[in-house]
């Protein structure tokens, strides 16, 4: 017997025994031998086909590998002020992370302690639930109604140890999202009592007159705590960087969870030069548009239901398991996210991608579907 | 006189499932230590007397043949826990292999041998209690594990219709205790026997399993507080979920529509769906599935058959469905269950590596093997299921032993289940081809790795079974 056998029952929070750890997808090669298949298309992770825009392509090209051996700013203290001079507010208002999840961690333990709440819809994005289910503090899920945030009811979970309420918006998967005078009767019936954090990752593909701009409500509600990324429309996912802004006093607190030094040069390079070119941000809507245009009425013509809103993704409900239809998929190189995750049952949601990948998936999802005819 | 080893540690923890922990050495001086630990630690988790007395007089018979057979001294672990509806309590022993093949159902005892005498307590302990259980734990060493189940009054299946059937709309909800005991009661008038869980015939032990955590129900309720039907899932293995259900409660002539009911029950299986899917679990299976349960949320496995007494035997699919994107497994295999599992793979679309268990490499290997068997004592279908523990040289006599014994009991339903996670099982397929049985079924993620489900064919070897 091992002498000193590790008491993990003792060592290992409750909350932590009970989490199941999030595995992600292989790589690509690995899937490739699995499933048999090859080209492999991933249309699984929101992820921008065009690619970086032009300068961040520069900048990554021009990376001198000297720099390699160097610490990066360990606040991402040029990408701050330039975030800084495009939203009109201070710099010391943005906090950088290796990606928006670091910054959804900062915010949770920031504000959360033993027995506190945090607040936002059963399906939407999983991380807020996540990170706050292995803290140690409870998700109240509030159901989303006609695939939305439903405001009522997530004002009606709040209680005295609620802190922080997560709205994704648009909403991942459904791509739904509260227009501006439904964001702006929220924050004051919230009245300033609890943080509230508008995840806007998706905010770039919005063209809808109507949307907030999260950036432009900061001053009016110091509460409000707005998440953005570089790796949806800016296509930087690879080198994870996202970022948060809100009100000095609220930021100030959550810098102080902050783990600098996370975000490495190369990422805050890049970002720094792709945050201003607008031109990117056109052209992926038109192809975002362009495809969507193209598969929706082909969704349509296999009589499948689906729900397409704001954003790169369209989901779609099936006729059979979502997780059958990936394996089925894999097996002819398509990638798509299985939704029963989501809690949305027999719902795949599709990414928007290369001309040549939508096609790939509107002829490997045809032959599902009419073999899955055959079949019933 | 001065104990020669440290004094027992005790370790008293209070949670949902209470447990105490009992430290110490293999030594016969401590066996009145070991049998006031495990009685009186049952009797204040409630175990009634009657069954408190077996699992310390099992638990006495262990420690004693422990004492007899690993070095004096050597550190041991009792651990008693407090299940939903039973007591268990595990010796946790300093060594990767013991011999255990008292432990098989068909052991008996030669009292002319005292090395057979020598396992008598082991016979005794394994009769004494419900379920008995080896495994190997985190820390690789050898668990026994001992568990006597709290006695519940079994209903009848029957009596009368119900006189307001629910009706559309409804709600989901979690029921309370009364709710539940009337929705498992009420299955048993709309649901064939053969689609329930045997649990459904013991509603207070439901209702102690779902208060313990252990089962997870959810019922359908209408705008005056009629109970519509409901679904109840619960842990298969370490990565599977089983659900039983939906069972809606009304017939097919009853006040809801068919697209009705196939609403209410495609919003039940959704809202278990929806509770589990960010569970640990990779999946959800039904091995029975009923009438109500929406077939297109599944895949279907493969078929069972289920033989009865003076009756055809009946066809059951098994179902399941994937609640994460497969990351693709190893299966190890028997070169004779090596086609069927690429066909079933294929046909399943389950990326899988098979690798090939080579058993000609002449390694020793122990002498006895050790099987268990669960049972499922419905009458309709009664059934057994085998389940390697240990492999073994005497592996195809005590497999043909346990043959005989389900035969002498007319068991006609004879299942046996290999871990295709576990290499070492892999040696069980010729034998099994051997005496009879057909690989019926793949589950995946069932255990270690994916579960291979055999079944003996009525006919085969012993010629009729009934």
């Amino acid at each position: 017997m091992n002498p000193n056998p590790l008491p993990l029952d003792d060592l290992v929070p409750e909350y932590i025994r009970h989490f199941a750890a999030y595995i992600p997808s292989k790589p690509d090669d690995e899937l490739k031998k699995l499933y048999g298949c090859d080209p492999l298309y991933r249309l699984n992770n929101n992820e921008n086909p065009l690619g970086p825009p032009p300068a961040a392509r520069a900048a990554l090209k021009d990376f001198a590998p000297y720099k390699a051996a160097i610490y990066p700013s360990g606040d991402a203290w040029h990408l701050r002020r330039a975030l800084a001079q495009k939203f009109d507010l201070e710099p010391d208002q943005f906090l950088v992370g290796n990606g928006a999840n670091e910054v959804i961690a900062f915010v949770i333990k920031a504000f959360c302690q033993e027995g506190d709440n945090i607040i936002t819809a059963d399906k939407t994005f999983a991380v807020y639930e996540w990170i706050a289910e292995f803290s140690g503090f409870n998700a109240r899920l509030v159901p989303l109604k006609d695939f939305s945030f439903d405001a009522q009811a997530m004002l009606e979970a709040i209680d005295e140890r609620s802190k922080i309420i997560f709205i994704c918006n648009p909403n991942n998967p459904t791509g739904t999202y509260w227009h501006k005078e439904q964001l702006t009767n929220f924050m004051e019936r919230v009245n300033g009592r609890q943080i509230v954090v508008i995840d806007e990752a998706y905010c770039e593909f919005v063209e809808q007159d109507d949307f907030p701009d999260g950036m432009k409500l900061i001053r009016r509600y110091p509460n409000l705590v707005v998440f953005r990324t570089f790796s949806k429309m800016y296509a930087l996912a690879g080198l994870r960087i996202g970022y948060l802004a809100g009100s000095m006093d609220v930021v100030d607190i959550i810098r102080r969870t902050c783990v600098v030094y996370s975000v490495n040069t190369l990422a805050q390079s890049a970002a720094l030069k792709a945050l201003n070119d607008d031109q990117h941000i056109l052209r992926t809507r038109e192809h975002v548009k362009a495809e969507k245009a193209r598969l929706l009425p082909h969704l349509k013509s296999l009589g499948l239901e689906y729900q397409s809103g704001e954003g790169c993704f369209v989901m779609i409900k099936l006729p059979l398991s979502d997780t059958l239809a990936y394996r089925k998929l894999m097996g002819r190189g398509v990638m798509i996210r299985s939704m029963t995750g989501f809690r949305y049952p027999n719902w795949i949601r599709v990414s928007i991608g290369a001309t040549a990948a939508m096609s790939a998936f509107a002829e490997a999802l045809t032959e599902l579907i009419n073999s899955h005819k055959g079949i019933t | 006189m001065q104990n020669r080893y440290p004094p027992p540690k005790l370790i008293l923890k209070t949670r949902l499932n209470p447990e105490a922990k009992l430290n110490l050495n293999t030594d016969p001086a401590f066996l009145p230590t070991v049998q006031s630990f495990i009685e009186k630690t049952v009797l204040a988790f409630g175990l009634e007397a009657k069954g408190a007395l077996a699992l310390t007089l099992a638990g006495e018979e262990i420690f004693n043949y422990l004492c007899d057979n690993l070095n004096l001294g050597a550190e041991i672990k009792i651990n008693c826990r407090k299940g939903s509806c039973y007591s268990a309590v595990d010796f946790i022993l300093p060594l990767k292999n013991l011999a255990l093949q008292a432990f098989n159902l068909t052991a008996t005892i030669d009292v002319d041998n005292e090395e057979s005498l020598n396992e008598m307590g082991l016979l005794i302990a394994s009769r004494m209690v419900d379920h008995m259980q080896i495994s190997h734990n985190e820390n690789g060493n050898l668990q026994l594990s001992l568990r006597k189940d709290k006695e519940y009054p079994k209903i009848t299946a029957g009596g009368h219709p119900l006189r307001t059937p629910a009706a559309a709309p409804f709600s989901i909800v979690t029921p309370d205790t009364e709710e539940l005991k009337f929705f498992v009661t009420a299955s048993h008038l709309y649901t064939p026997s053969a689609f329930l869980p045997h649990d459904f015939y013991y509603p207070g032990k439901i209702v102690d399993m779902v208060n313990a955590g252990e089962l997870h129900a959810a019922i359908i309720r209408d705008a005056a507080g009629a109970i519509g039907g409901g679904i109840v899932w619960r842990w298969y293995s370490a990565k599977m979920i089983e659900c039983c259900g939906p069972f809606i409660l009304a017939d097919q002539t009853a006040a809801l529509t068919p697209e009705q009911r196939r609403t209410a029950a495609r919003d039940l299986l959704e809202y278990c769906l929806n509770k589990i899917a960010r569970s640990p679990a990779v999946g959800l299976i039904s091995l029975t599935p009923g009438p109500d349960l929406p077939q297109n949320h599944f895949e279907a496995l493969g078929t069972v058959f289920e033989y009865h007494n003076n009756a055809p035997a009946t066809e059951i699919k098994a179902l399941f469905r994937l609640l994460q994107e497969d990351p693709g497994t190893i299966a190890w295999a028997h070169p004779e269950i090596e086609d069927f599992l690429r066909d079933e793979y294929r046909r399943l679309t389950l990326p899988r590596e098979i690798r090939l268990s080579d058993s000609s490499t002449g390694e020793s290997q122990t002498d006895f093997s050790v099987l268990t068997v669960d049972t499922d004592s419905n009458q309709s279908r009664k059934k057994v299921t085998l389940q390697p523990l240990w492999a073994g040289a005497d592996l195809e006599k005590n497999i043909a032993d346990h043959i005989a014994l389900f035969n002498r009991e007319k068991i006609a339903n004879i299942y046996c289940t290999i871990d295709l996670g576990q290499s070492w099982q892999a040696a069980f397929t010729p034998i099994l081809h051997k005496k009879g049985f057909q690989p019926r079924l793949i589950l995946p993620y069932g255990g270690q790795g994916d579960l291979l489900i055999f079944q003996k064919t009525a006919a085969a070897e012993t010629g009729p079974v009934l």
